[in-house]
């Protein structure tokens, strides 16, 4: 027997965690989708007037903070100890138990709220057309430019609220949210610090975001650096760190 | 065959003193254990520990074979662990079934009902509509059915009825084979009379007793008594309603029937001599 990743057991788990949580999924996309329609579309519309409705701004916004909901909860059967005994105590390997997780959240959230939200903009469009036929309606596009960097930027970020997942037990988000904070904090306050000198130097900056040390810190190599470990290291360290909270869990 | 053997266990909560220290613990394949001790002594712990939710600070712990911190799902399917406190999904005891028992390749179908027919529970029932006694009754007959080598129950009798606890027993004795080994830990030690064999007793953090039936009544007689002389023989002696019930070495073998509490009450109180008596079955 494969103690690390048998791909029946590992299905038998996706089953089960679907089945468990298939409530609380249809409760955030019920309030998603509800939110979305009623306040992000049709008041946004009431209020604005705009010319052209474009669906883009909603899908970040819903795509990344219902994600990062989800993947907040990913764990939530270590919050409580006797939920944990039950959960550590299934036949199971830890691997699989993230493996599992880490599908359900990145990947399928991205493609369910993808292909549901491409529902939506094509039922709310009609709609939209009836009530306020001053404005255009564009057609949702999930392989657009912008959709295709959202879905990037979520897989890089949605590792954080996972690892928060694998670590904090109860207000996994919050907890999250506030130690992405600290961490930023503690980032900028190091950054304003060692280029205090430069940035209080003479040098040319506009109100139009022109800033010759901006532009000239764009083309530096710690920047690349720093865009580098974003977009290629940071998510697979958030998972790792994730597998290995989830394995030393104790009940 | 040894199932489980811990040497030189040392745990502890945080910063405190530790709970366990140079621990050593052997069992053996076939038995039914009962695992005795006052509150705090460690008996959870210890299954925690056993079972793989609880990681020793230093110490070799084996279980069939295996490390249980690695919670190896090859480990896992053969351990069933049912703890005093527990809580279940909400779904039917149907679902339940069909979502887990595909953990357990040993699972049987048939044992699975015969223990609900036994307990009168209905497959179709929500598992959150039923009362705590009711639940423990479903996880147990679960844990039954799935043939696991070792079944670890924590204080399996609380919150059962008088009516229930026999089925408990009836059960248990049912589910036993030579192949299995049941560990149970209770405070309720007059439900397990006639149950476990051998006695395991934990007294602040230590193994103190560890014999099986026979070599109990070998070793060690009761006798009741309307008065109290003292005697060399005597290992421990507790007054009652008139009389004295009074622990002594069985050096004329005689045969006597010696309960649970009694014994429980002689090794915690009498522990020096206690293992003096028993030192040469280590």
């Amino acid at each position: 027997m494969n103690n690390q990743f048998d791909i029946s057991r590992f299905w038998k788990f996706m089953k089960l965690q679907l089945f468990k949580n298939r409530k609380g999924v249809f409760m955030i996309m019920a309030i998603t989708f509800g939110m979305l329609f009623f306040v992000g579309f049709m008041l946004s519309v009431f209020l604005e007037h705009p010319e052209a409705y474009d669906h883009t701004e909603s899908y970040v916004s819903a795509l990344l903070m219902g994600g990062f909901i989800i993947s907040s909860l990913a764990f939530s059967e270590t919050d409580r100890v006797l939920k944990r005994i039950g959960y550590l105590m299934l036949p199971i390997s830890n691997l699989e138990r993230f493996i599992c997780m880490w599908l359900l959240t990145s990947v399928g959230w991205l493609i369910v709220f993808t292909i549901s939200f491409t529902i939506y903009a094509l039922i709310a469009n009609p709609i939209g057309n009836l009530i306020f036929p001053a404005t255009s309606f564009k057609v949702f596009n999930p392989f657009g430019a912008i959709a295709r960097q959202t879905m990037l930027l979520y897989v890089a970020l949605q590792g954080i609220f996972l690892l928060g997942a694998a670590y904090f037990r109860k207000y996994v988000l919050p907890k999250t949210m506030i130690s992405i904070f600290i961490i930023l904090g503690i980032v900028g306050l190091v950054l304003y610090f060692s280029l205090k000198e430069q940035f209080l130097a003479d040098h040319y900056c506009t109100t139009e975001d022109e800033c010759e040390l901006v532009d000239a810190f764009a083309v530096h190599p710690v920047w690349y650096m720093a865009k580098g470990l974003f977009w290629f290291a940071l998510a697979p360290l958030t998972w790792i760190l994730s597998y290995w909270g989830l394995k030393e869990q104790e009940a | 065959m040894k199932l489980i053997e811990i040497s030189d266990l040392l745990y502890s909560y945080g910063s405190k003193k530790p709970l366990f220290d140079q621990l050593k613990l052997k069992l053996e394949t076939g038995n039914i254990y009962g695992l005795l001790g006052k509150n705090g002594a460690g008996k959870s712990t210890l299954l925690k520990i056993i079972s793989g939710l609880l990681f020793p600070e230093s110490g070799d712990v084996s279980v069939m074979g295996h490390r249980p911190i690695d919670r190896n799902p090859s480990f896992l399917q053969d351990v069933f662990l049912l703890t005093e406190e527990f809580e279940l999904p909400s779904m039917s005891i149907k679902r339940y079934v069909q979502f887990y028992a595909c953990f357990y390749p040993k699972f049987s179908e048939e044992l699975f009902q015969s223990f609900l027919e036994e307990f009168k529970l209905d497959r179709s029932a929500e598992l959150n509509s039923l009362s705590y006694g009711q639940k423990k009754k479903f996880l147990l007959s679960f844990g039954l059915a799935t043939n696991s080598q070792l079944v670890i129950l924590d204080e399996p009798t609380n919150g059962l009825d008088i009516p229930s606890k026999s089925q408990f027993r009836k059960v248990v004795a049912r589910a036993m084979d030579n192949d299995r080994t049941f560990i149970i830990s209770t405070h309720q030690v007059r439900d397990m009379e006639g149950l476990i064999d051998p006695i395991i007793i934990l007294d602040e953090g230590e193994i103190i007793f560890n014999e099986g039936s026979e070599s109990i009544t070998k070793k060690l007689k009761v006798t009741k008594s309307a008065s109290l002389v003292e005697n060399p023989d005597m290992v421990y002696a507790e007054g009652g309603f008139g009389s004295y019930t009074i622990v002594s070495v069985n050096d004329d073998h005689s045969e006597t029937n010696m309960n649970l509490e009694t014994l429980f009450n002689t090794a915690i109180n009498s522990k020096e001599r206690i293992h003096e008596i028993f030192k040469g079955d280590e």
